[in-house]
Order: C-alpha cells, then sequence, then structure tokens
C-alpha cells in the first residue's frame, strides 16, 4: 500500500514538472515575421500599424517598412507590393504576387524585394509611392507584403506564410459614399437558417458597413434573436455577400427577418424584410416519426375495434 | 520510513517546481516601489496550421471524397496599440498538380460540376488574456479560381473588427477535396496553401 503510494506521488511529481517544461516550451514557440510602418506620425495613431496617405494625382512620396524577425532562426524572406481585395464575405485581402497589380500594387517600389534577417533583427526598407498623373479621385487599397521563403512541405500540401502592412490612398477630390443593399436572402445550413446580405458599394470611398439583424415570430411579432455586426469592408465599385446565422434557430416555425444596414461613416440606414418559413430536419424527423405512430395507431385502432365487432357479431349470432 | 520521507520530499520539489515559475511572475503588483517600464510594440504574426497529411485516395469511377483537419493556425496581435485596429486573416489555395502526369484537380470538376475544395475554419480560441469578442471565424466555403491563375480568390480563416483581436487566437482549418472519377494516378500531387496577415 505504502509502496503503491509512493509510486503515485513520484509519479504525479514528475508529471506535473514535465507538464509545466512542455507548455513553457509552447508559450514561447510562436515566432516569425512582422512588418509595420517605420515612421508612423504621431498625431495619427492609424498610422502606426498602417499607411495612411492623401496623395493627388501625380504626386510621390518617400516612406520605409520596418521588418522584424522574432525567431530564433535567420529568415530569408520576399517583400512585395500588391493591391488589395477582399473575400466573398468582407474581409480585408491582400492579392498574390503573380497577381495582376493595377493600383498600389503597381505605384509602390521598394528598396529591396528580398530580405534576410538574423534572429530577432530589425530592418528598414525604404520605398517610394507615386500615383499616375491621371488617377481619379477615391480609395485605393493594397499593402507591402513580407513572405517567408521558406516553404513548409508536408506530403501534398505546401505551406506560405505572409504578412502584410496595409497602405490605404485616398486620391482628393469628389468624394462619395454610398452603400446599396442588393439583396438580402436566407438557406438552410443544416439545420440554421443564414441570412446572406448582398452590399455594394456603389461610391468611390471604401466602406466599413455595420449591420442589424431582428428576427421575429411572424404572427405574434415576439423578438426572437438580435444581432449586430461588422459586415466586413467593400471597395469602390464592389460587392461583397456577408452571410448572418442564426445560431439558437427553431426547428421549424414562420418567421420574420429585419434587418437594418449603414455605414460607420454615416449616410442613411437601409433596410428590408424578409418572411421565411422552414422545418430543419430535426422537426423533419419528428413529423416523420410521429405521422408513421399516428398510421401505426390508427391501423391498431382498426385492427382492434374489428376483432372487438366480430367478438360481438359472433356474440349476437350465437343468440340468435 | 526515512524512505518514505526522501520520495515525498522529492516528490513535493518537482511538483511545486512545476508552477513556482508562474507564481513568482504573478506575485509582482505587491512592490510599492516606483518602476518605469518602457515597453516596446510587437508585431502581427501568424503561424500556419502544423503538419496536414492528406489521406490516400484510389482512382474510382466515382468521386472520391477526402478529407483532413489542418490544426493550431494561429494569429498574434502583439502591437499593444489601444485601441486594435483589428486585422484579417485569409487563406488562398493552388490547384492539387501533378508534375510527373501533368495533371490538376479543377477548382469545378466540368463532369459533375461539383466545387472540388471545400475549406472550413472551426474552433476558435482566445489563449492567455485574449477575447474572443469581436473576433470571428471565416464560414464554410467552396473555392473559386481567381481568373486562370489556378489559385483561388482568398478565403477568410479569421477576422478581428476595429477595437478587438489584442492576444493570440487559434483555430483549425477542414479542408475536404472530391477527386474527380477517373482522375490521373500519381504520387506527387501538390497544393499551396498561402496565409496572409495584415
Amino acid at each position: 500500500m505504502v509502496r503503491r503510494f509512493l509510486i503515485f506521488a513520484l509519479s504525479f511529481g514528475l508529471a506535473s514538472w514535465v507538464g509545466g517544461c512542455l507548455c513553457l516550451a509552447q508559450a514561447i514557440s510562436f515566432a516569425g515575421l512582422g512588418i509595420r510602418p517605420a515612421y508612423p506620425e504621431p498625431s495619427q495613431p492609424l498610422t502606426r500599424s498602417w499607411f495612411i496617405y492623401q496623395l493627388a494625382s501625380g504626386e510621390s512620396k518617400d516612406d520605409a517598412v520596418v521588418v522584424s524577425n522574432n525567431s530564433s532562426r535567420r529568415i530569408k524572406a520576399k517583400l512585395y507590393a500588391v493591391d488589395a481585395t477582399t473575400t466573398k464575405d468582407g474581409a480585408f485581402a491582400l492579392l498574390g504576387e503573380k497577381d495582376s497589380q493595377q493600383g498600389i500594387g503597381a505605384w509602390v517600389k521598394l528598396a529591396a524585394d528580398a530580405i534576410s534577417l538574423a534572429a530577432g533583427e530589425e530592418k528598414i526598407v525604404p520605398f517610394k509611392i507615386t500615383l499616375p498623373a491621371t488617377i481619379k479621385a477615391g480609395d485605393y487599397l493594397g499593402g507591402v507584403v513580407v513572405e517567408d521563403s521558406t516553404v513548409n512541405q508536408d506530403k501534398g500540401i505546401n505551406m506560405v506564410t505572409r504578412v502584410g502592412v496595409r497602405i490605404y490612398e485616398t486620391v482628393p477630390g469628389e468624394l462619395v459614399s454610398k452603400l446599396g443593399l442588393k439583396d438580402f436572402f436566407w438557406k438552410l445550413s443544416g439545420s440554421k437558417p443564414v441570412f446572406y446580405l448582398r452590399l455594394a458599394n456603389e461610391g468611390n470611398l471604401r466602406l466599413t458597413p455595420k449591420g442589424k439583424l431582428k428576427i421575429k415570430t411572424l404572427f405574434l411579432g415576439q423578438t426572437l434573436y438580435v444581432k449586430e455586426a461588422d459586415l466586413g469592408i467593400i471597395l469602390p465599385g464592389k460587392e461583397i455577400t456577408v452571410p448572418l446565422i442564426w445560431p439558437k434557430a427553431w426547428s421549424a416555425g414562420v418567421f420574420l427577418a429585419e434587418v437594418g444596414v449603414v455605414d460607420v461613416e454615416g449616410g442613411k440606414e437601409i433596410n428590408r424584410t424578409l418572411k421565411f418559413a422552414y422545418l430543419n430536419q430535426g422537426a423533419k424527423r419528428v413529423m416523420i416519426a410521429f405521422f408513421v405512430f399516428s398510421i401505426l395507431a390508427l391501423v391498431c385502432l382498426l385492427y382492434s375495434g374489428r376483432r372487438r365487432g366480430k367478438g360481438y357479431f359472433r356474440k349476437r349470432k350465437l343468440y340468435f | 520510513m526515512k524512505k518514505i520521507l526522501v520520495v515525498l520530499v522529492i516528490s513535493g520539489i518537482c511538483w511545486i517546481s512545476s508552477f513556482l515559475p508562474v507564481f513568482s511572475a504573478s506575485l509582482n503588483g505587491d512592490s510599492s516601489t516606483a518602476v518605469t517600464q518602457k515597453i516596446k510594440p510587437g508585431s502581427l504574426r501568424l503561424q500556419a496550421p502544423a503538419d496536414v497529411f492528406l489521406p490516400e485516395v484510389s482512382v474510382s469511377t466515382e468521386v472520391q471524397i477526402t478529407a483532413v483537419t489542418a490544426l493550431d493556425f494561429l494569429v498574434e496581435d502583439a502591437r499593444g496599440y489601444k485601441p486594435p485596429v483589428g486585422w484579417s486573416a485569409t487563406v488562398t489555395m493552388s490547384k492539387l498538380a501533378s508534375a510527373s502526369t501533368n495533371s490538376e484537380i479543377p477548382f469545378i470538376d466540368p463532369a459533375s460540376g461539383y466545387n472540388d475544395y471545400k475549406l472550413t475554419p472551426t474552433d476558435l480560441v482566445a489563449y492567455s488574456s485574449a477575447s474572443v469578442e469581436g473576433v470571428t471565424l471565416g464560414a464554410a466555403e467552396e473555392l473559386g479560381e481567381s481568373g486562370t491563375s489556378g489559385i483561388s480568390q482568398p478565403k477568410t480563416v479569421m477576422v478581428a473588427a476595429p477595437g478587438f483581436g489584442k492576444g493570440r487566437f487559434g483555430c483549425d482549418f477542414g479542408i475536404e477535396l472530391k477527386i474527380p472519377a477517373d482522375s490521373y494516378a500519381a504520387e506527387d500531387y501538390v497544393s499551396t496553401l498561402t496565409f496572409t496577415i495584415s
């Protein structure tokens, strides 16, 4: 008994020690490349994270990025400028190196297109942005990307990692901010209804809309769910389709969805309503089970009634 | 009895040493000495998921579905600016292509009409003191090709809205592939996942 206790105590102590060491190792294992603006303007806090310019057409500016390596190994990396885009659901994204660059990606010229950083080292890489003389007023988005040249290769899948610093350029002139709600529809995804907002940027400034979705019962008007959400970013002239899920949806029913969308910079709120009804898989199964049970119950009832009837007639026959 | 004492002392020391560094780090608020500390901003970083091994499939007259989950895609916003500006992590995927047979798995199978590539971020986790408020995962999405580049349009993995996303976050990443019927057999099909944070 004593020996078992001693073995347990020793094992517990050793396990705790080894576990603690492993946790410590895991906590410090996250490392890699970083990139940020080299000369942020103290009066504009956002310039610590992004480049924000208001250059006129034909104008140029010299600036620089700081590329850092906080890992414990030397990293060789590629450095390039690209245009921005968005994902289907409105997240900011940067184009690939080989994609066609029409805006920021073509206007930014970096002093170096490759860089080698020792462990813990930081380097400043200058660049020059030059706007074409014929560029129209509005927002142009892009970024400078640092891409780890070490490809993590596995069976069938290569992994490449990139870190980008965003560039927001607003060419002064007639600036228009106009949001459009092109469509509001829903689909059943698994057992949950998902509402889709197809939003369009009809102006020349980037938009960052916010939305409010409200689900009510159609007949009683009882509010079942309210969600406020950031709806991503829409580049000038582009569209996005943002999904909004009703997470704790009822299994079945007839409902009314109301949505209100507005750009965070202001403007008129756009509202839409949508009546919808559904029966999800779980509810369908319950309905089918209930239907089958009802049929069986009815058959049993009829059968037993017939049996009883036969007996009754049989008895009656005995009397006659 | 002595042996018991020795073993108990050793195991006790091991146990205490497993959490003692954490305690010592967290007890520094009791001092009354004024300390001036400059804290330099860190950076926005990401770490690609751990090893991904696509399961083998055989050539068939029917579409073959293969799926794998890439674990521990990590994002860290250690810039330390107040308020945080938010970030977005996206991914693109290139077609599975074999150099030896000069064949590839298309984004849309012309025969079946199926979309052959589907990515699903799952299991959002916030590490340490980070909060998942304002941080969302991208929805499951079937990938479409960006023009004729052979690379998909970017897909959202995780997004932090402005004002959120400070600290470290992780998620897993489901990859589902539909291998079209009568595909060419080869051992060197390769695809590249490119993860970007900005």
